[in-house]
C-alpha cells in the first residue's frame, strides 16, 4: 500500500479554516483554554490528546455541533469567507440565514463523520450517497411536484456519480443493497464517501478505523489517500491511539491537544520506508498480534494460538504451569448457533454448514478471540449475557448449564460484561454507577470522576467507568467477557485496563477484538 | 348501491387524510396527533366561507387550505426542537386547543358566522351546501363521488410524487438520523414545516370534502378519537410508503360496516367496536410493529 509518497508532493495551500481564542467549560471545568488554530488546504491532520482532552468537543466545535462558550471561527474554503464570533448576541438567532448549526457550517465545505457511521438505513447505499448532494432541485417540493424532469436529469447524474463512489469502494453490484446489510468497513467508506459527495473541503474524522479489522483499516486508509490526492480534500483526524501508526503515511501536521491548548508539529520525511508504520508492512504480517497484545501477555506467559472458522483466531495466554492441569474449563461453549431473524450469525463453518460453535475457556486463561468485522463477535457476546436467544447448543459455566437461565441469572452466577458500546447509566453520576454494579473499590482514576454524570463525561472517561463496573459487577467472578476492552483509551488508560484485567478475581478472560490481521 | 357510494366517499376522505399524515409520521417520523385539528380547521373553512358568504367550492377549499398553511407552524415549530414524547405532547396541546376553539366560540344570540359566534359551538353548522362545480351542483352522491375519488387521486398522485422524489428521500434521512442529515448540510427545521404544511393542507382538503358531503359539522371532527381514529389507520395499514396507509384506511373503514353485520345490539355494538379497535392496535404493536404494509416501524 503506497499512501505515504504522495503527501510530500502537496504543496500546503491557503488558510482554509482559522479559530481564534476557543473557549469551552463544562460544568466548571475547563476543556478548551483560549485555543488558537490554523488549518491550510492539503494538509492531513491527526489531533492527539489524552482521554478527556477535548478532541471530540472541539470537533463539534469546528462543525457547528456545539457553540463554543467564547472565541472566533473563520471558514476560508468558499470565495466568501464567513465568520462567526462567540458568544453570539441574541439577536443574531432571528436571522435565519445566520446560524451556527451544522447545516450551515456545512456549507462552508465542512463535513464529519461519526465514530459509528450514521448512514440512513432505510436508503440504499446509491441514495445514501445521493441525498448528501447539495442543492438538489428536487428537494424542493414545488420543483419535485411540477418541474419533475429537471430533478430527474440531475438525479441521473447524482445516480452514475454515486455508481462510480460505489465502485471505487469495490461495492459496484451493492448499490441498491440496504445500507444496514454491508459489513462494518464498508459502512465506514461509505459514510466518508457520502460525506465528499456532499462537497466536502474540509472533512472531520471521528475515529475512521475504530473496531476495524485488518481489512477493513485498509480499504478505509485507501480510501482517505484518494481524497487527499483525488480530491483535495483536508482531513483532519481523530483515532485511538493503537490505530495511529497507521495513519504515519498519511498525516502531515500533529495537533496535540494539551491544558485546552494546540501544539502543533509539522511532520518531515512523509513516505519515507522507515517511518512507514510497522502494521501495514507485509512481513511483519505473519504476527498477528494487536498493538496491545505485549502489555497483556507479558514475558512469562505462554502464548497459544487456535484457528477458528471463519477467519476467526483464538489466542490463549497463560501461566507456563497452568497448562499442566488443564482439565477444568469455566466457560463452555458446545455447538452453539445464534441466529438474527433468519440469518446465521455464530456456528457456521468456512464453507457455511451449520455446525455450531465450540470454545472453552480454563481456568488462569485470558484469551484473546480476533475476527473480521461481521463475524459476530457483539452477537456472541450477546448471546452469552442472555440478552440474544440461543438456537441451538449449551453454555456451561463451571460446568452448570446456564443457556436457559435470563441474564440477571447469569450476572449473578458470575458472569461479567463489558460491551463495545458503553451501556451504562447515562443520567447517573460515576459513582452511583459504580455503585449499582456493586463495586466500591474504584481505582484512583475512575474515583477522580466520582461526582461527575455519565454522560458529560468523554468517550475515554466513560469507557474507564464502563470496564470497572463491568470487571467487578459479580460477588464472586468466574468469567470477565470484554468486546473491545481497549476502544477509545490513550497509553496510561490502556495500562490500567490492563492491569484492571489481569488483577481481576475472575479466573477465566475472554476479549473480543477486531482481526488485527 | 347508495351505501357502497356512501362507503366509497369515506374511504376517499379518509385516503387523503391516512396519506398526509404518513407524510409526517412515517416520513418525518414525527407522531402527531394534532391531524383532526387541521381536517376540522379545513371543515369549518370551507363550510362558514360557503354557508355564510356565499364562496364557491374550489375558492373556499383554497381559502381552507392557505389557513391549514399557516397554522401547520403551530406543529412544525415545536419540531424544530421537541422530538419523541415531548413532541408528541406539544401536538396534543395543539389539538386540544383547536377543539376548545372550536367548541367554545359560540354565543347563542349571535348569528352564525359573527365574531362573538363564528362556530355556533357544541351545536355544530348545519346545512353546509353540497359543492357546484362548473356550474354542475353535485347534491346526489353519485355525483359527489365522483368529486371525492377525483380529489383522492389527485391527492395520492402528489403525494406519491412528492415521496418518491428527492425531497422524500431527504425526509427519510431525517427521520433515520437527523443528526447526520445536517450534517451533510440539510436544513431539516425547512424540511419539516414543509412536510407538516403540505400535511395539513392535504388533510384540510379532506376535511372540507367531509363538511361538504355530510352537511353538518361539530367539534368531534377535531375531537382525540378522531385524531386517535387517523392515526390507527397508518399504524395498523403500516408507515414510510405508498400502500400502508391505503390499506389502513381500507381496513378502518370496513371494519365498523362489517360489524354492523353481526346484529349485535346497539348498545353493545359501539363499545364492541372501540374494543376491537384497541385490541387491534396491540396485536399489531406487538407482532408486526411496522403494521401491515409498511416499512418504518416508530421508535
Amino acid at each position: 500500500m503506497k499512501i505515504g509518497a504522495f503527501c510530500d508532493t502537496l504543496p500546503h495551500g491557503r488558510v482554509l479554516l482559522r479559530a481564534e481564542g476557543l473557549k469551552q467549560a463544562f460544568g466548571g471545568q475547563i476543556i478548551l483554554d483560549g485555543l488558537d488554530l490554523e488549518l491550510r488546504e492539503g494538509e492531513v491532520v491527526l489531533l492527539r490528546g489524552e482521554n478527556g482532552s477535548g478532541k471530540t468537543t472541539l470537533l463539534n466545535i469546528l462543525t457547528g455541533n456545539l457553540e463554543p462558550d467564547a472565541g472566533a471561527i473563520h471558514y476560508h474554503a468558499h470565495s466568501t469567507p464567513r465568520s462567526y464570533r462567540f458568544p453570539r448576541p441574541w439577536w443574531r438567532e432571528l436571522n435565519p440565514f445566520d446560524h451556527f448549526t451544522p447545516e450551515f457550517v456545512a456549507r462552508e465545505g465542512v463535513r464529519r463523520t461519526w465514530q459509528e457511521p450514521r448512514l440512513f438505513g432505510a436508503h440504499t447505499l446509491r441514495d445514501n450517497i445521493a441525498v448528501a448532494a447539495p442543492g438538489h432541485p428536487g428537494e424542493n417540493p414545488v420543483l419535485a411536484l411540477f418541474a419533475p424532469s429537471r430533478s430527474a436529469r440531475r438525479e441521473t447524474e447524482l445516480g452514475h456519480k454515486a455508481d462510480a463512489m460505489l465502485a471505487r469502494l469495490s461495492l459496484a453490484r451493492r448499490q441498491d443493497s440496504s445500507a444496514d446489510k454491508i459489513s462494518l468497513g464498508q459502512t465506514k467508506r461509505v459514510a466518508i464517501a457520502r460525506a465528499v459527495v456532499a462537497g466536502a473541503r474540509i472533512l472531520f474524522l471521528d475515529e475512521p478505523l475504530a473496531g476495524l479489522d485488518r481489512q477493513g483499516i485498509g480499504d478505509v486508509l485507501e480510501l482517505l489517500a484518494f481524497l487527499v490526492r483525488g480530491q483535495g480534500v483536508t482531513l483532519v483526524i481523530v483515532e485511538h491511539l493503537f490505530n495511529q501508526p497507521h495513519l504515519h503515511g498519511l498525516v502531515t501536521t500533529d495537533w496535540l491537544l494539551k491544558d485546552g491548548a494546540i501544539r502543533r508539529t509539522d511532520r518531515k520525511g512523509r513516505g519515507d520506508d522507515s517511518t512507514r508504520p510497522h502494521s501495514l508492512d507485509p512481513s511483519r504480517v505473519s504476527i498477528r498480534r494487536p498493538a496491545w497484545f505485549g502489555l497483556l501477555a507479558g514475558e512469562d506467559m505462554e502464548v497459544v494460538d487456535e484457528l477458528l472458522p471463519r477467519g476467526a483466531m483464538l489466542t490463549r495466554i497463560r501461566r507456563p504451569a497452568a497448562s499442566k492441569h488443564l482439565s477444568k474449563p469455566v466457560l463452555e461453549i458446545r455447538e452453539l448457533v445464534v441466529s438474527r431473524g433468519p440469518r446465521v450469525v455464530i456456528g457456521l463453518d468456512d464453507r457455511g454448514d451449520r455446525v455450531g460453535f465450540n470454545l472453552a475457556l480454563y481456568e488462569g486463561d485470558i484469551s484473546v478471540l480476533q475476527a473480521p468485522n461481521g463475524w459476530g463477535k457483539t452477537t456472541l457476546l450477546f448471546a452469552l449475557a442472555g440478552l440474544q436467544a440461543i438456537s441451538q447448543g449449551l453454555v456451561q459455566l463451571r460446568c452448570h448449564p446456564i443457556t436457559s437461565l435470563p441474564a440477571w441469572e447469569r450476572a449473578k452466577l458470575g458472569m461479567q460484561f463489558v460491551m463495545s458500546d458503553n451501556h451504562s447509566f447515562k443520567g447517573l453520576r460515576v459513582d452511583e454507577n459504580i455503585a449499582l454494579a456493586g463495586y466500591n473499590n474504584a481505582s484512583p482514576g475512575v474515583r477522580a470522576l466520582a461526582g461527575r454524570t455519565f454522560s458529560s463525561l468523554s468517550g475515554g472517561e466513560q469507557r474507564k467507568v464502563t470496564l470497572a463496573a463491568g470487571l467487578n459487577s459479580a460477588v464472586r467472578p468466574v468469567v470477565n467477557i470484554l468486546d473491545e476492552p481497549f476502544n477509545a483509551f490513550d497509553h496510561s488508560a490502556s495500562l490500567d485496563a490492563v492491569k484492571a484485567i489481569k488483577s481481576s478475581r475472575a479466573p477465566g478472560t475472554l476479549l473480543l477484538v477486531p482481526s488485527a490481521v | 348501491m347508495n351505501y357502497l357510494i356512501h362507503l366509497l366517499i369515506y374511504f376517499d376522505i379518509y385516503v387523503i387524510v391516512a396519506l398526509s399524515l404518513n407524510l409526517v409520521v412515517g416520513y418525518c417520523g414525527l407522531l402527531t396527533l394534532a391531524h383532526a385539528g387541521f381536517y376540522a380547521i379545513g371543515g369549518y373553512s370551507y363550510a362558514l366561507l360557503a354557508l355564510v358568504w356565499g364562496w364557491g367550492f374550489l375558492p373556499a377549499v383554497l381559502a381552507a387550505v392557505l389557513l391549514a398553511a399557516v397554522l401547520s407552524l403551530t406543529v412544525s415549530l415545536p419540531a424544530w426542537r421537541l422530538k419523541g414524547d415531548f413532541f408528541v405532547l406539544a401536538t396534543l396541546a395543539v389539538q386540544a386547543l383547536v377543539f376548545s376553539l372550536l367548541y367554545n366560540w359560540s354565543n347563542a344570540d349571535a348569528p352564525l358566522g359573527s365574531w362573538s359566534n363564528l362556530t355556533n359551538g357544541p351545536f355544530g353548522i348545519p346545512g353546509i351546501p353540497r359543492p357546484e362545480i362548473l356550474g354542475v351542483a353535485l347534491t346526489d352522491s353519485r355525483h359527489f363521488v365522483l368529486l371525492a375519488t377525483a380529489v383522492a387521486a389527485l391527492s395520492a398522485f402528489v403525494v406519491r410524487r412528492l415521496t418518491a422524489s428527492p425531497w422524500g428521500r431527504v425526509l427519510v434521512a431525517m427521520r433515520e438520523d437527523e443528526l447526520a442529515a445536517r450534517g451533510l448540510g440539510k436544513n431539516t427545521r425547512l424540511f419539516k414545516v414543509q412536510a407538516i404544511a403540505i400535511a395539513s393542507c392535504l388533510t384540510a382538503v379532506a376535511g372540507a370534502l367531509y363538511a361538504a358531503y355530510v352537511g353538518y359539522l361539530d367539534p368531534s371532527s377535531a375531537s382525540l378519537d378522531e385524531s386517535i381514529l387517523m392515526l390507527s389507520m397508518v399504524i395498523v395499514g403500516g408507515l414510510g410508503n405508498f400502500r400502508g396507509p391505503i390499506i389502513g384506511a381500507l381496513i378502518l373503514i370496513a371494519l365498523p360496516e362489517l360489524l354492523r353485520f353481526l346484529d349485535l345490539p346497539d348498545a353493545l355494538a359501539a363499545n364492541l367496536r372501540l374494543a376491537i379497535y384497541g385490541l387491534l392496535l396491540v396485536l399489531m404493536m406487538h407482532f408486526r410493529p411496522q403494521g401491515i404494509g409498511g416499512e418504518y416501524r416508530l421508535r
